[in-house]
C-alpha cells in the first residue's frame, strides 16, 4: 500500500477555514477553537481571488488517529484529501465519468460538486 | 464564564478618543445569550427616545455570541444602531470579522460619542488604537480595505468600513466586512455621521470549549442534517451550489417580483440561473466556517460595456430587486452590485427608490427638469446607475433620492405617496407580499424595518423533515398555505422567536433549512455543549421571546403604534395583473388580529427589566435619559 498524503485541490477551496479551525479543536483536544494552534492555514488573497491552504503535518496525534483526519472531514468541499496517489486518480476518474452522464454537471464547473467518496456520520467518518 | 463568551465589552469613546474594557455581566448572558440579544438591550438602556440618531448620544453596537469562534457561528455579527427612521436599524453579516473580533478577546463593540476628524479604529488582541483616517475618507470600500491592510501590516487582519454613501449619509448606507460581507441597513448612515471610516480587527486567542465530545458529536449531526445528499429541503442544494438559481424562476414564474414598482409580477425574459451559472460565476467565497459548499460566490464579468467588474454575492437578493426598475440583464445586476458595495449603499433601499422614481416619472410627476435631464423610464438601464451614481454622490436629484423615498415623495408632493413601497418609512425589499402571506405578516409586524432575516425562510419544510416528538404551536401545512391568513399569526410569532434566539447565539440564518429550521434542538444541544449552561428547549425559546419583546418595547417607546404595522398601499389595494393575485386587503387586518394575542402584555416584559436594573454595572460615558418607565400610551397599546 502507497503512503497516505495530503492532497489539497486548492481550486476546490472557498475559504471558509473549518480546517483550520478543526485541527485546532483536535490538536488541544477538544480543548478550544484557536486558529493560531492548527497545523492548516488558508493563505487567502485579500482581493478574494485566490485562496490557499497550506498543510503542515503529517496527520499524526490527531484526534482521528487512524482514520480519516478530521480536516478532511469537516472541509465542506473536498478541497483537502487524504489519500495515496493511486486512489485519488482512481476515484477522480470514477467522478468524471459519474459527471458525464449528468447534463447537469457539464453546466456546473468542476468545484460545484464535492468529492462524492465521503459519507456522513454521527462517529465521524 | 470562560466557555464560550469572553466576557469583555469594549466601548469606544470617539468623543473623548479612548477606549475602555468592560465585563459583560453574567446575568445578560443567561437572558438574552448575545449577539442580536444583548445588542437590543444595550440600545434599549442606554439609547433613550429623547436620542437623535444623528447625535453624540446614538451608539454603534457591534455584537458577538458564545458560540463566535466556534465553526457554528458562521462568522455572523449583528450591528445594531438607533435607525435615522427612529426604528432599530439592525442587520447580520457573515465574513471573517465577528470571528477575528472573538479571538481577540471581545463580545462586543460599542462605539459611542462622535469624532470632529475621520478615525478609524484598530483592534489588534489588547491593542485598541483610534487611528487618523482623513486619507481613507471618501475612498471606496475595498480601496480602505486594502490601504488598511497595507499600513498596519498585519496578515489576517479584517475590515468592516463604509463607503462614499455612508460617509454623505446616505439613508440606510450599510457596513462592508472584507470581501463583500454586507450588513447593518442604516448602521452606515450612523457610523458616517461618528466619523468612523473603518474598524480593522485581528485577534490570535482562542474560543474555550466546555464539553468538546459532545460538541463534535452535535456539530456532526447538524452537519448529516445538511448533507446535500440527502437533502429533504427543496432550497438547500440550489444554496449550496447553483447560487439560487431557482429562487429566480421561482419569483418569475409565481408572479413574486416587484416589477416595475410592484405594478407587475413578472418580467419577460427574466434573468436565468443557468445562465449566472455559466457565465459569470467563477468559484466559490464563503464566510468563516460555512458548512454549505459554495453559499457564497465570486463573480466576474469578462466582457461586454460592463467587463472587468468581480465581486462577491451570497444572496441574489440584488437581482430580484432589480427587476423593481424593469431591468432584466446581469451585468447590470452585477454592476448594480459592484457600485452598491463599493459605495456601501444598500442594495433595496437604492433599488426600490429608484423604482419609485422611476414611477414618478412614468406618471408625469416628476419630469426631465426635476431629474436632471436623465430619462428615468423603466427599462433604461443607463438612467437607473446614472440616477444611482448620483445618490451615492448626493448630486441634484440624487440628493432628493439619497434621503429615502418616503423623504423624497414628501419632497416632491403631487401625490407621489401614492407608489411607495415602504414600511415603517424604510423601503420594502423582495420579499412577495401579495403572493405569501407570511411575508406580508412578518415584514408588517418586523421591528427594524422590513427584514427578511428575522424570520427567514418563507417556505414551507417537507413534512418529512419534521420529528414527530417535536411540540409545535402551528399547524405546519396550514400556516404556510400562502394566500390563505390561517394560523399566521402563531407562525410568525414562532418564527421570530427562533430566529431571535438563533441570532444571539449567532449562528446563520440561511443554514435553517430543512429539520434545522423547524427543530431547535440540535442548536440547543451545541449552545449547551460549548458553554455548560444547562438551558432547556422551553427556556431557550423563551430567550427568543424575551428578545422580540425587548425589540418591540423599544420601538413601541420610540412611538410606533400598530398603525405603523402595515405593509405598502399598493399591497392593500392593487392586484398583479399577469399573475391574477388579488391585494391582500382586509386580510392583514384578521392576521394582526391573529398575531398581537400572541405576544405577551408589555407590562410584564417591564419587570424583567428591573431587575436587570440592579446588575448594571457601568456607568454610561454619554448621559442620557435612562431606562423609562413605559408611557402610558405605551401600556394601553394593544399588543
Amino acid at each position: 500500500m502507497q503512503k497516505k498524503i495530503f492532497i489539497v485541490a486548492n481550486e476546490l477551496c472557498n475559504g471558509c477555514r473549518n480546517c483550520e479551525m478543526w485541527c485546532s479543536f483536535s490538536l488541544s483536544q477538544g480543548a478550544e477553537f484557536n486558529p493560531s494552534l492548527s497545523k492548516i492555514k488558508i493563505v487567502k488573497d485579500p482581493e478574494g481571488k485566490v485562496n490557499i491552504p497550506t498543510v503542515d503535518c503529517s496527520a499524526k496525534g490527531c484526534l482521528q488517529e487512524g482514520r480519516e483526519p478530521i480536516c478532511v472531514e469537516m472541509c465542506p468541499t473536498g478541497a483537502l484529501i487524504y489519500t495515496d496517489i493511486v486512489d485519488l486518480y482512481k476515484k477522480r476518474l470514477e467522478l468524471q465519468q459519474k459527471r458525464g452522464k449528468q447534463p447537469l454537471f457539464r453546466l456546473i464547473a468542476p468545484w460545484k460538486y464535492p468529492y462524492p467518496w465521503r459519507e456522513w456520520s454521527e462517529e465521524g467518518a | 464564564m470562560g466557555f464560550g463568551w469572553k466576557g469583555k465589552i469594549l466601548r469606544v469613546d470617539l468623543t473623548e478618543r479612548r477606549a475602555l474594557e468592560e465585563d459583560l455581566p453574567e446575568e445578560w448572558t443567561r437572558k438574552y445569550i448575545g449577539g442580536r440579544g444583548i445588542n437590543a438591550l444595550i440600545l434599549y438602556k442606554e439609547v433613550g427616545p429623547g436620542v437623535d440618531p444623528f447625535s453624540q448620544g446614538n451608539k454603534l453596537i457591534f455584537g458577538t455570541g458564545p458560540l463566535e469562534g466556534t465553526p457554528v457561528s458562521m462568522g455572523r455579527v449583528s450591528v445594531q444602531t438607533k435607525h435615522p427612521r427612529g426604528c432599530i436599524g439592525e442587520g447580520g453579516a457573515g465574513g471573517h470579522w465577528a470571528a477575528e473580533l472573538k479571538f481577540a478577546g471581545y463580545d462586543f463593540v460599542v462605539i459611542e460619542g462622535r469624532s470632529e476628524v475621520p478615525v478609524y479604529l484598530l483592534i489588534d488582541d489588547d491593542h485598541v488604537e483610534i487611528r487618523d483616517a482623513a486619507h481613507l475618507w471618501g475612498k471606496d470600500t475595498r480601496e480602505k480595505d486594502l490601504i488598511i491592510r497595507d499600513e498596519t501590516g498585519i496578515q489576517g487582519i479584517q475590515v468592516a468600513c463604509i463607503g462614499q454613501a455612508g460617509e454623505r449619509l446616505v439613508a440606510d448606507a450599510k457596513v462592508v466586512f472584507t470581501l463583500d460581507h454586507t450588513g447593518g441597513r442604516g448602521c452606515g448612515t450612523i457610523m458616517g455621521d461618528k466619523k468612523l471610516a473603518a474598524i480593522a480587527v485581528r485577534g490570535s486567542g482562542g474560543v474555550s470549549v466546555k464539553d468538546p465530545e459532545g460538541f463534535l458529536r452535535s456539530y456532526r449531526r447538524m452537519r448529516k442534517l445538511l448533507d446535500l445528499k440527502e437533502a429533504t429541503d427543496p432550497f438547500l442544494p440550489g444554496f449550496a451550489f447553483m447560487s439560487a438559481n431557482q429562487l429566480l424562476q421561482v419569483f418569475n414564474e409565481n408572479g413574486w417580483l416587484h416589477a416595475y414598482n410592484a405594478q407587475r409580477g413578472s418580467i419577460e425574459d427574466f434573468l436565468s440561473g443557468e445562465e449566472y451559472l455559466a457565465e459569470y460565476i467563477t468559484r466559490p467565497e464563503t464566510s468563516f466556517c460555512c458548512p454549505l459548499p459554495a453559499c457564497g460566490r465570486r463573480f466576474e464579468v469578462r466582457r461586454g460595456r460592463y467587463a472587468g467588474i468581480s465581486g462577491d454575492e451570497r444572496e441574489v437578493g440584488f437581482a430580484l430587486a432589480i427587476a423593481i426598475a424593469g431591468l432584466n440583464s446581469w451585468p447590470v445586476a452585477l454592476k448594480f452590485r459592484d457600485l452598491c458595495n463599493r459605495a456601501g449603499l444598500d442594495e433595496f433601499q437604492a433599488a426600490y427608490t429608484i423604482g419609485w422614481a422611476m414611477e414618478c416619472y412614468e406618471k408625469g410627476i416628476i419630469t426631465g427638469k426635476d431629474t436632471d435631464g436623465v430619462d428615468l423610464r423603466f427599462g433604461n438601464e443607463e438612467a437607473f446607475l446614472q440616477i444611482l451614481q448620483k445618490m451615492i454622490s448626493r448630486e441634484g436629484f440624487g440628493d432628493v433620492l439619497a434621503r429615502g423615498s418616503q423623504e423624497a415623495a414628501r419632497t416632491v408632493g403631487k401625490g407621489a405617496e401614492r407608489f411607495l413601497l415602504t414600511i415603517k418609512g424604510r423601503e420594502l425589499e423582495v420579499m412577495p407580499q401579495r403572493g405569501l402571506y407570511q411575508a406580508a405578516l412578518a415584514l408588517a409586524v418586523c421591528e427594524s424595518g422590513p427584514d427578511h432575516t428575522r424570520w427567514y425562510p418563507p417556505y414551507p419544510p417537507n413534512p418529512k423533515t419534521i420529528p414527530e416528538d417535536l411540540p409545535l404551536q402551528f399547524d405546519p401545512v396550514k400556516a404556510f398555505k400562502s394566500r390563505s391568513p390561517e394560523d399566521k399569526g402563531r407562525l410568525v410569532k414562532w418564527l421570530y422567536d427562533s430566529r431571535a434566539v438563533l441570532e444571539s447565539l449567532p449562528t446563520c440564518i440561511f443554514v435553517l433549512r430543512g429539520t434545522l429550521g423547524i427543530d431547535l434542538r440540535p442548536w440547543l444541544d451545541l449552545y449547551n455543549a460549548c458553554t455548560g449552561v444547562d438551558c432547556t428547549l422551553d427556556e431557550f425559546i423563551r430567550i427568543g421571546e424575551r428578545i422580540v419583546n425587548l425589540e418591540r418595547a423599544y420601538i413601541v417607546r420610540e412611538g410606533f403604534r400598530r398603525k405603523d404595522d402595515t405593509v405598502p398601499r399598493r399591497m392593500l389595494e392593487e392586484p398583479i395583473p399577469d399573475r391574477y393575485i388579488p391585494p391582500i386587503g382586509e386580510d392583514l387586518e384578521s392576521m394582526l388580529d391573529d398575531y398581537y394575542p400572541t405576544l405577551t402584555p408589555l407590562q410584564q416584559k417591564y419587570k424583567d427589566f428591573k431587575v436587570l436594573e440592579a446588575h448594571h454595572p457601568h456607568v454610561p460615558l454619554h448621559p442620557h435619559p435612562g431606562p423609562q418607565a413605559p408611557s402610558p400610551a405605551a401600556s394601553s397599546l394593544r399588543l
